[in-house]
C-alpha cells in the first residue's frame, strides 16, 4: 500500500513537472501580443533642416479593418491607417521619438514599402538610412524602395481606392515591372557593385479625379538614377522602358508602329530577352546588345492583311526600328547625358574580360563615353491574334502586299 | 567499457553532418566571401581535403586500437603521463569549443529572434536538453540524430523557392584572380571540417565497424555538398555584397517570397536549424563527458554530466565579451585552433604509433636470430 502510494506520488510529481514546462514555452522576455503592436505598413523619409530626417510611418488600425469585414454592407467607415511623423537624426532616433506617440510597440516586420523624398535622395548619404533596414532584426530585406517627387510623407497620406493602403498599391505596381523594381537588398547590392550606380523607381501622386483630394494613388513615372548613393538624375517612363529593355527586366509593354501615317499596328511582346555581349578589340570597347522579342498582334488599325507573310516581315522590320529607337533613348540620356552606367555594361565587361576590367575599374567614368553600343534586334510575330483581316474593313480594301 | 550502447555507422554519419554544418552555415559564407570573393563556393571543396585527412588519420588510429578512444590510446602510444597530458589538452579544447558553439547558438538566436531574452536562458535551456540526451547515452543521441538530421539536411531544398531571385551571372568570372583566393578562402571551412575527427570517439561503439570508414567519407561528402549549395545560393542571391550580412543564410531565407503571401519562412527554418544545433552541441558535450570519464578512469560517466554542463555554461559566458569578439575568434583564431587539436594531435599520435610499430618489427627479428 505504502509502495503504491509513493509510486502514484512520483507519477503526480512527474505530471506536475511536465506541466511546469509549459511556463517556459511562453517566452517571457520576447513575447509580443498582436494587440500590443503597431504594425508599420509603409515608411517615408524626408530631409529636414541640417542633417536631420523626418520619418513618417503608416500604421494599421486593426479595429477599422476587422470592423469593415463584419459590417460588409456598411463598407469601410473611417480610415484603416494612421499616419504619424517625427524628426530625428536618423531612422532609429526618429523611430524612438515616434514610439512616444503610439500606445503600442512599433513593429517593422510588415513594412514592405520605403519611400525616399527627392530632397533627401539628392542630398546623398542614403547609406546612413538603409543600414537600419538591414541591421535591425525587424525590417525585411525584401521591402521595396521608391523615390518620390516632392515630399515622400504626402504619399503615405493618400487613400488608394482599390487597395487598403498605399503600401499595398505601390507594392503591386512594383510587381508589374512597369518601372524598376528594387528591394533594399538589391539597392545595397547595386551600391556595392562595380560602378556604384543604383536605380530606384520614381513615383508621383496621380491627380485625383473625384472630389476627395486624398483618394488617389501614386504611380511610377520613371527612374531615379543614383551614383554613390546620391541621386544624380531622373528619366521618364519612356526612357525607363528602353532602360529596362537593355537590362533584360522588361515585362509588359505594347509596341506600336505606324506602317502608314495615321495607321497603327500593336504587338504585345510575350517574350523578351536581352543579351549584352562585350568585345574588346584593339583597345576599343564595344557592347553588342542582342535583343530577341516575340509576341502577338493585339491591334491592327491599318489596311494591311497581317496574314500575309510578306507583310508580317515588313511589320517585323518596322517593330525592330521602333524598339531600336526606344533603346537609343536611354543610351543618349543616361549614358551620354549623365555618363552613368545604368545598363550593367561594367558587369558585362567584368565577367568576360576580368583582366582588362582590372585596369579600368578605377576610371570607368572615363571609359564609359568611349564604349560603342550596337543594338541588334530580332522580332518575331508569332500569332496574328483571333481575327484575320483588319476588323470592319471590306475585303476589297485590304492590302494583301 | 563505460558506454554500453551501440550505434550504427549510418547513425554516426548522421551525427557528424550537423556537427560540422550547424554552425558553419551561420558565418562561413560571409567570412569566406571576404577572402575568396566570387569563388567562395569553391573553398569548401578545398577545405574538404582537411576533412578527408582528419578522417583518414582517426580511422587509421582506430584500426590500431579498435576498442579505444583517443583519450585512451594516446596513453598507449606515448606513455602514461604524456598521454594524460594530451588527453587533458584535448578535453580542455572540447570544453572550450562546446562553450563557443553554445555561444554561437545563443548569439544567433538572440541577435535574430529573441533580442530581450537573457543569454543564460537561451543557452541554459539548450544545455539542459543536451544534458538529458547525454545522460541517456549514445544510443539515444544516435536515434535523435536519425530523427532530426534528415529534416535538418532538407533545408537547402527550400532554396528552390528562391530561384526567381537568383542571378546566375553573379558566379562569373570564375577564378578571376587565379586559384589563390579560393584556396585562401578554404582556411575558414577547413577549420570546421576538421571537426570530423570527433568520430574517433564513436568508432569504438559501432555495430558495423567495417562500414565506419565508408560512412565517414559519405558524411564528409554530404557536408561539402551542403556547404557548397549554401555558398552558391548566397553568391547567386547577393553577389559579392554577401559580406555585408552577418548571417547571410538567415537573410536568404527571409528573402523568400512566393506570390507575396508565402513568406516569412525564417521562423520555420530556424526551428529546423535548432535541431541541427542541438545535435552539434550534444555531440560535443557527449564526447567531452565520455572523454573526461575515460581520462579519470571512472566506471560510469553519468554522474559528471550535469557538473560538466555547468562548466560548459560558464565557458559559454566567458568565451567572448560580445558578438564582435566572438566573430573575430571565429574568423581569425578558430581556423588554426580547431585543426591543431582535431587534426594535428591525432596526426602526431599516428606517426608515433607507426614509427613505434616499425621499430618493434625491426627489433623483433634480432633476438630470434642469435
Amino acid at each position: 500500500m505504502n509502495h503504491f502510494l509513493s509510486q502514484s506520488m512520483t507519477k503526480l510529481f512527474l505530471v506536475l513537472l511536465l506541466f511546469s514546462a509549459s511556463f517556459l514555452l511562453t517566452g517571457c522576455w520576447d513575447r509580443r501580443e498582436v494587440n500590443d503592436t503597431a504594425l508599420v505598413l509603409g515608411a517615408a523619409i524626408d530631409k529636414e533642416k541640417g542633417e536631420n530626417i523626418k520619418l513618417t510611418i503608416q500604421v494599421l488600425i486593426p479595429r477599422a479593418v476587422s470592423g469593415g469585414q463584419q459590417g460588409a454592407g456598411g463598407g469601410g467607415e473611417g480610415p484603416t491607417v494612421l499616419v504619424r511623423s517625427a524628426i530625428g537624426e536618423n531612422m532609429a532616433d526618429a523611430t524612438s521619438k515616434l514610439q512616444t506617440e503610439f500606445p503600442r510597440k512599433i513593429f517593422w516586420g510588415h513594412c514592405k514599402v520605403y519611400i525616399i523624398g527627392t530632397k533627401l535622395a539628392k542630398a546623398g548619404g542614403l547609406h546612413k538610412q538603409i543600414d537600419f533596414w538591414l541591421r535591425h532584426p525587424e525590417p525585411r530585406e525584401r521591402a521595396d524602395l521608391f523615390v518620390s517627387v516632392g515630399k515622400a510623407a504626402n504619399i503615405l497620406e493618400l487613400q488608394p481606392p482599390l487597395e487598403l493602403y498605399v503600401g499595398q498599391a505601390l507594392r503591386k505596381l512594383s510587381e508589374m515591372h512597369i518601372g524598376m523594381s528594387v528591394t533594399v537588398k538589391d539597392f545595397e547590392q547595386m551600391l556595392k557593385g562595380d560602378t556604384g550606380t543604383a536605380l530606384l523607381p520614381l513615383i508621383k501622386t496621380l491627380p485625383p479625379l473625384t472630389g476627395n483630394k486624398q483618394e488617389t494613388i501614386a504611380n511610377i513615372i520613371g527612374t531615379a538614377i543614383f551614383k554613390k548613393d546620391k541621386m544624380v538624375g531622373q528619366i521618364d517612363t519612356k526612357v525607363t522602358r528602353g532602360l529596362l529593355w537593355l537590362r533584360n527586366e522588361v515585362e509588359v509593354t505594347a509596341v506600336t508602329v505606324n506602317p502608314k501615317k495615321g495607321e497603327t499596328i500593336s504587338l504585345d511582346p510575350i517574350r523578351e530577352k536581352t543579351k549584352l555581349i562585350p568585345t574588346i578589340k584593339n583597345g576599343k570597347w564595344k557592347i553588342l546588345a542582342k535583343i530577341t522579342s516575340e509576341g502577338t498582334i493585339v491591334q491592327n488599325g491599318s489596311h494591311l492583311d497581317i496574314m500575309s507573310t510578306d507583310i508580317t516581315k515588313r511589320i517585323e522590320k518596322e517593330l525592330e526600328k521602333d524598339i531600336k529607337q526606344r533603346l537609343n533613348l536611354p543610351l543618349i540620356q543616361v549614358k551620354n547625358g549623365m555618363n552613368v552606367d545604368a545598363f550593367g555594361f561594367a558587369d558585362a565587361f567584368h565577367r568576360k574580360y576580368p583582366k582588362e576590367w582590372e585596369k579600368v575599374k578605377d576610371h570607368w567614368d572615363k571609359v564609359l563615353p568611349q564604349v560603342d553600343v550596337k543594338i541588334a534586334i530580332k522580332t518575331r510575330i508569332r500569332r496574328p491574334g483571333l481575327t484575320t483581316t483588319p476588323a470592319g474593313v471590306p475585303e476589297n480594301e485590304v492590302e494583301k502586299k | 567499457m563505460i558506454e554500453k550502447g551501440k550505434i550504427s555507422a549510418f547513425q554516426m554519419a548522421l551525427m557528424i553532418e550537423p556537427t560540422v554544418v550547424a554552425t558553419a552555415v551561420l558565418v562561413v559564407p560571409s567570412v569566406t566571401a571576404k577572402v575568396a570573393g566570387r569563388d567562395m563556393w569553391i573553398s569548401p571543396i578545398f577545405g574538404s581535403l582537411v576533412g578527408f585527412f582528419s578522417l583518414f588519420i582517426v580511422y587509421q588510429l582506430h584500426k590500431h586500437f579498435p576498442e579505444k578512444s583517443i583519450i585512451q590510446y594516446s596513453g598507449d602510444i606515448i606513455g602514461r603521463i604524456p598521454g594524460k597530458i594530451i588527453g587533458l589538452i584535448y578535453l580542455f579544447f572540447l570544453l572550450h569549443s562546446s562553450g563557443i558553439i553554445t555561444r554561437e547558438y545563443a548569439d544567433f538566436i538572440i541577435a535574430a529572434f529573441l533580442p530581450r531574452t537573457p543569454m543564460f536562458v537561451v543557452m541554459g535551456g539548450m544545455i539542459l536538453v543536451c544534458a538529458f540526451t547525454v545522460l541517456s547515452g549514445l544510443e539515444v543521441l544516435g536515434r535523435a540524430a536519425q530523427v532530426f538530421v534528415p529534416i535538418f539536411m532538407s533545408t537547402p531544398l527550400l532554396f528552390i523557392l528562391l530561384i526567381p531571385d537568383l542571378k546566375l551571372e553573379n558566379i562569373v568570372p570564375i577564378m578571376e584572380h587565379g586559384m589563390m583566393p579560393s584556396i585562401l578562402g578554404a582556411v575558414i571551412p577547413q577549420g570546421w571540417l576538421s571537426e570530423v575527427s570527433l568520430i574517433s570517439m564513436f568508432l569504438p561503439f559501432l555495430k558495423d565497424r567495417e562500414k565506419g570508414g565508408k560512412w565517414g567519407i559519405i558524411s564528409v561528402i554530404v557536408i561539402i555538398l551542403h556547404l557548397v549549395i549554401i555558398n552558391i545560393v548566397c553568391l547567386l542571391l547577393y553577389g559579392e555584397s554577401v559580406t555585408s550580412y552577418a548571417f547571410p543564410v538567415l537573410t536568404a531565407f527571409r528573402y523568400i517570397s512566393v506570390a507575396t503571401f508565402f513568406e516569412h519562412l525564417e521562423a520555420v527554418v530556424v526551428i529546423i536549424w535548432v535541431m541541427g544545433a542541438f545535435i552539434k552541441i550534444s555531440v560535443f558535450y557527449y564526447v567531452l563527458v565520455l572523454g573526461t570519464a575515460q581520462w579519470l578512469n571512472l566506471s560510469d560517466y553519468r554522474p559528471i554530466v550535469f557538473p560538466i554542463g555547468f562548466l560548459v555554461c560558464l565557458v559559454c559566458i566567458w568565451a567572448a565579451a560580445n558578438g564582435q569578439e566572438l566573430g573575430r575568434f571565429l574568423r581569425t583564431i578558430s581556423p588554426f585552433y580547431i585543426p591543431s587539436i582535431m587534426t594535428f594531435i591525432p596526426m602526431l599520435l599516428l606517426l608515433i604509433a607507426i614509427i613505434k610499430k616499425k621499430m618493434r618489427n625491426k627489433r623483433q627479428p634480432v633476438p630470434t636470430n642469435p
